[in-house]
């Protein structure tokens, strides 16, 4: 994937240095069309880069492109064509649902009341209600019903499925499938809820302190690994394992499939996005 | 400057507690016979640093810089919103010293029972320039750590505000009592002064808005280098 047209997202090189934390030269590309997961463990960077990305923090360096039009000349256009949810809305305590729908009408000249409408009904929001009235999940959700309600292609998202339970949570990726039905609009969803990952996402962004460590298609990533079981672990297996857990009688490790077959390997299977996290994050993220 | 207005309409929309508007009341102190003149216009500062601080706190600023603004936009808002709070309560005062006017107090009216400055028509032009000044302190003060705006921020800046506010209406103060004419101008109601209180009146409006936006530039500068 080289981006350009093809692209409704391409980030390259983007830095952030904070005395504590570190943004590395995170680079991925999104193409049209598609559903990208971005994971990685609290505190690996993903909201940094999201924020990075929207420019509600400004990187040290580093350029978006977001449909061929880079993100830093064009910020008011590019933004107008992106719905952006920061997950549930913490801070207007006291201030109705509509109320802040008003606000976001104010700024989106594409922003569509009935569609606002729809999400709510759609989600069983009541706007009329003040953001301390409202369930962690209820704020999540409405975040997201504000996002959508004007006339994006590129939708991010930070954390939607975050404090949603397993029927709301299952609702939110249809919604995700459903923009993407078109082969134009795409998604990027952060989360280090995998499982969603595993249902939904067609790509795969793996942060690690703040490195990308994988970015790829989802099922490229997960099929060139392997995850290997056996008895005793043996010498070959600590060599070319990316990390392994083992106990006296037994181990697990997981490999790249270019180094199998290994002896000592008595079952082979393929990971999950959630073992593969596990497994790199504990290698020290190791770029995948 | 529309998308500094309308981020202003959603500062009051999100951020402004509807029970603040009783401090608009405190203009009421016009009213009290022998009450400084200063204290009633710094009156707003302890409503805007109640104000701010309830903006620090939603960081309603946070979700602004999502929307499709620029970021120095979110100064240029913060601004207006101020703004509108101190013609707000300038007009507030403006009512409440028409009334005094009208109050007889000991042979006097409540107006000019006073010592000092009197709260004619020249003195809401030192108020402009009293709050300009204000505003050119607090503004880059306020933002002297980019968005991240803490509660110390906050406290220096309305602190370093209200000595710079202080120290100009004692200038205005010092003049009126030393230079003859400007004395004239500031320390009576005569008809005949009204055209001079008037060009008092345009000149600190004039002050208010240079130096509000000389604040506003300032601190757009510190806001778009710490993030």
């Amino acid at each position: 994937m080289t981006g350009g047209e093809s692209a409704a997202l391409k980030v390259e090189n983007l830095c952030k240095d904070y005395k504590k934390f570190k943004l590395e030269n995170v680079s991925f590309v999104l193409p049209k069309g598609y559903i990208m997961g971005f994971v990685g463990r609290n505190g690996a960077g993903k909201s940094t880069t999201l924020n990075c990305i929207m420019r509600s923090v400004i990187p040290d360096g580093g350029k978006v492109t977001v449909y061929g039009r880079d993100m830093e000349q064009n910020e008011i256009a590019v933004k107008n064509d992106i719905a952006f949810s920061a997950g549930a809305l913490q801070s207007f305590r006291r201030v109705r649902g509509d109320e802040i729908a008003e606000v976001y009408g104010m700024f989106y000249p594409t922003f569509d009341f009935d569609k606002y409408e729809s999400l709510k009904k759609r989600f069983s929001l009541d706007g009329s209600k003040r953001m301390k009235e409202m369930s962690a999940g209820m704020r999540v959700k409405f975040s997201v019903a504000l996002a959508m309600s004007h006339d994006a292609r590129l939708y991010i998202f930070d954390e939607p499925t975050s404090g949603l339970d397993p029927v709301s949570r299952d609702e939110m990726l249809d919604l995700f499938a459903e923009i993407v039905e078109d082969g134009e609009k795409s998604v990027l969803f952060s989360t280090h809820i995998t499982s969603d990952l595993d249902k939904i996402a067609d790509y795969l962004t793996v942060i690690d302190n703040g490195r990308i460590i994988a970015s790829g298609v989802k099922d490229e990533i997960l099929d060139s690994h392997a995850l290997i079981s056996g008895g005793e672990i043996s010498e070959e297996v600590e060599k070319k394992a990316v990390a392994y857990k083992k106990t006296p009688l037994n181990f697990t490790a997981l490999v790249k499939r270019s180094d199998l077959p290994i002896a000592a390997a008595e079952t082979v299977s393929r990971p999950d996005i959630e073992q593969l996290l596990i497994y790199y994050a504990k290698a020290g993220g190791d770029r995948i | 400057m529309r998308t500094a207005f309308k981020l202003a309409r959603a500062h009051f929309k999100l951020d402004f507690p509807k029970p603040m508007l009783i401090m608009l009341l405190m203009s009421v102190t016009m009213l009290a016979p022998n009450y400084p003149r200063i204290v009633v216009i710094m009156f707003f500062i302890m409503m805007m640093g109640s104000l701010l601080s309830v903006v620090r706190e939603t960081r309603s600023e946070d979700m602004f810089l999502t929307l499709p603004i620029r970021r120095r936009d979110v100064v240029g808002g913060q601004t207006v919103y101020i703004v509108c709070i101190q013609t707000l309560y300038l007009l507030c005062c403006t009512v409440t010293s028409v009334v005094s006017m009208f109050i007889p107090f000991f042979g006097k009216t409540i107006a000019t029972y006073q010592p000092g400055i009197l709260a004619n028509v020249a003195f809401f032009g030192i108020s402009l320039a009293v709050y300009g000044a204000f505003n050119l302190v607090f503004l880059p003060l306020y933002y002297r750590k980019g968005s991240n705006v803490s509660a110390a921020s906050l406290t220096i800046a309305c602190l370093v505000g209200i000595l710079v506010a202080i120290l100009t209406y004692g200038i205005f103060e010092t003049l009126a009592q030393t230079v003859p004419p400007i004395g004239k101008i500031l320390l009576n109601f005569d008809v005949e002064t009204l055209p001079w209180q008037f060009l008092f009146l345009i000149g600190g409006a004039a002050l208010y808005a240079a130096l509000t936006f000389f604040g506003t530039r300032l601190a757009e500068k510190r806001y778009m280098r710490g993030n």
